[in-house]
């Protein structure tokens, strides 16, 4: 990936990040910190990564992509909407009552929504119902599935992950965000436990900063060399991304922003997309 | 198909199933065993069934990915995992985003009594029932199970297909009346009360009205085989003429086919309405027989029961 590209995913993600806090800061409600440390991410995926074209939602040959984030929805709405599956302005009406835009995805009412965001189980489970049907029909089509780390203690994560290891479901790319650890450390300390859990259940393991373009085109990029099983991609994230105050305490903006949080994050964003 | 004259509704579900699946080729079936209920799919081709290696919770948000890829599948399993541990991924992922998932549970009611409280789940039909968008069905022998499945076939969304495994005989050797109203049809036509009844009670209540003939009250005694929705207008043409009504069901008392009755008729017809049904308690272990005598679902209750509302109606 050239220097020129990396520019511009980056101005993309700025902008990202813009609508984060504009639609979250409109609608007084919604998490901040989460949306923030996965932009990167789903930039690189729906401008890189996944085969999905905006005026035609509906081909079958598509990758399908599934969010188990469900902090993670403004992000993904923002990410959506800047890519042209639906207009921007929706984003100004989250949360509201009858607006598409609703706290989880409607996969019915939202374009570009694969599936629903379940809170009671594991987005892996449907990912894998989907992964079977499209196996079924000859379909060479990719899941990507996006969880979080409270997965991984779940059991039911781990048993689907098995079943997934064990049927070799070679286009299933698991993308498994873990919060940067303490210290600097780019990997929390049960990211070796995860790994040789998922080595265990038979899928390849691979790792991406999630705020760093190149190394994730260098990680994706490397997925269809390896052998037949399953992928996942463990990425690095800091929560509130972008955000110096969000940054500093996370767990504050894990709820809600406040009118003048808003100004000062706007003011903050716009500044660093200026060079300033 | 088998003479279906004596088996169970799980019985007649899968002879069924094994039938229609060879003729759709989109069918596909999920299944939580390898055997299913003491009756497994000999003659399902296997590339239509997918053996769950996970678990309840895991195996419904699989479905939900099939049917987010434009499948139908069904899923087959026990009612009180079904329900109570798989509750959550029911309702996200299939009930809120309207899938047309179609739930079989091998044994609904009280059918497998010998498992006591954890495994006899009468509450399921409220659950389920109280669900938007869920469909919720109770055949009664292998004729309505033929009907059930169809009907439930062609929903566009969830449906939840409660089966016993009560052998049972067909309720009317009059096969050939269809379901003039959707998702009920009169059993026995009659004059002084309307008995509504779902699932393995229908046999009861025709009891109930040949005895309730001998003292001079005539029963009209209308199945419901789906309880959501529910089929008012049959319900209601049957209680215009009758006056009054009497519900038995083997489930709680409270959420089901006695709700749903009681429901409409307060808000549309108000009449004497009296409930053949499980109290509000959870159920001691035994023979399917003994519980239902000892919880009171047998014909004598529905006679008293259609006594009292009688005696109650407006002359």
């Amino acid at each position: 990936m050239n220097k020129e590209r990396i520019a511009e995913l980056t101005r993309i993600a700025s902008e990202v990040r813009k609508d984060i806090i504009r639609m979250v800061g409109v609608a007084r409600s919604g998490p901040v910190d989460a949306p923030l440390a996965i932009a990167d991410l789903l930039v690189y995926l729906y401008w890189e990564e996944l085969l999905v074209l905006a005026d035609r939602q509906q081909r079958n040959d598509r990758d399908r992509f599934l969010s188990g984030s469900a902090n993670g929805t403004p992000a993904l709405y923002a990410v959506l909407a800047r890519r042209g599956f639906f207009e921007r302005e929706e984003l100004w009406h989250y949360k509201r009552l009858g607006a598409m835009l609703q706290p989880l995805p409607d996969f019915a009412r939202v374009p570009g929504v694969d599936a629903p965001c379940v809170l009671s189980g594991s987005e892996l489970s449907i990912a894998a119902g989907i992964m079977e049907s499209l196996i079924r029909s000859g379909s060479e089509s990719r899941v990507y599935c996006l969880v979080g780390e409270s997965d991984c203690g779940n059991l039911d994560f781990w048993l689907e992950a098995e079943s997934i290891g064990a049927k070799k479901y070679g286009n299933m790319i698991l993308l498994l965000v873990l919060r940067k650890g303490e210290n600097a450390e780019p990997y929390p300390a049960a990211t070796a436990i995860y790994e040789k859990k998922f080595v265990e259940a038979g899928w390849d393991v691979n790792f991406a900063d999630g705020h760093d373009f190149e190394e994730m085109a260098g990680t994706f990029a490397g997925l269809c060399e390896k052998g037949q099983g399953p992928k996942v991609v463990f990425i690095s994230v800091k929560m509130g991304k972008g955000l110096s105050f969000a940054e500093l305490s996370d767990a504050k903006y894990s709820k809600s922003l406040g009118a003048q949080e808003m100004d000062r994050a706007l003011e903050e964003l716009e500044a660093e997309s200026n060079g300033g | 198909m088998a003479d279906n004259t004596n088996i169970s509704t799980w019985q007649a579900f899968c002879e069924f199933i094994e039938d229609y699946a060879k003729n759709d080729p989109d069918f596909i079936f999920i299944s939580l065993r390898d055997k299913l209920g003491g009756f497994d799919f000999p003659n399902l081709p296997p590339e239509k069934l997918i053996h769950c290696a996970t678990n309840d919770p895991n195996a419904i948000l699989n479905a939900a990915g099939l049917a987010l890829d434009g499948r139908k599948p069904w899923i087959s399993g026990s009612s009180s995992t079904l329900v109570s541990r798989s509750y959550g991924q029911i309702r996200e992922a299939l009930a809120i985003p309207n899938l047309p998932v179609r739930i079989a549970v091998y044994d609904g009611g009280l059918s497998m009594g010998r498992d006591g409280a954890s495994r006899l789940i009468t509450e399921d039909i409220a659950v389920m029932r109280s669900m938007p968008n869920m469909g919720v069905m109770i055949p009664s022998d292998s004729f309505t199970l033929a009907y059930t499945v169809e009907r439930a076939l062609k929903c566009s969304g969830p449906v939840y297909l409660r089966l016993g495994q009560t052998p049972v005989p067909l309720l009317t050797a009059d096969n050939e009346q269809n379901y003039r109203q959707a998702g009920a049809r009169i059993l026995r036509e009659g004059s002084g009360v309307t008995i509504v009844t779902c699932g393995i009670m229908g046999h009861e209540a025709l009891k109930a009205s040949v005895i309730l003939e001998q003292q001079g009250i005539s029963a009209e005694v209308l199945e419901c085989c789906s309880v959501k929705p529910l089929p008012e207008q049959a319900l209601l043409a049957s209680v215009r003429s009758t006056g009054c009504c009497v519900v038995a069901e083997e489930h709680s008392r409270i959420g089901g086919l006695c709700s749903a009755v009681a429901e409409c008729l307060s808000e549309t017809y108000p009449v004497p309405v009296k409930f053949v049904a499980i109290e509000d308690q959870f159920v001691h272990s035994g023979t399917p027989a003994e519980l239902r005598e000892y919880y009171g679902l047998t014909w004598k209750e529905i006679v008293n029961a259609a006594s009292q509302a009688w005696a109650l109606r407006r002359r």
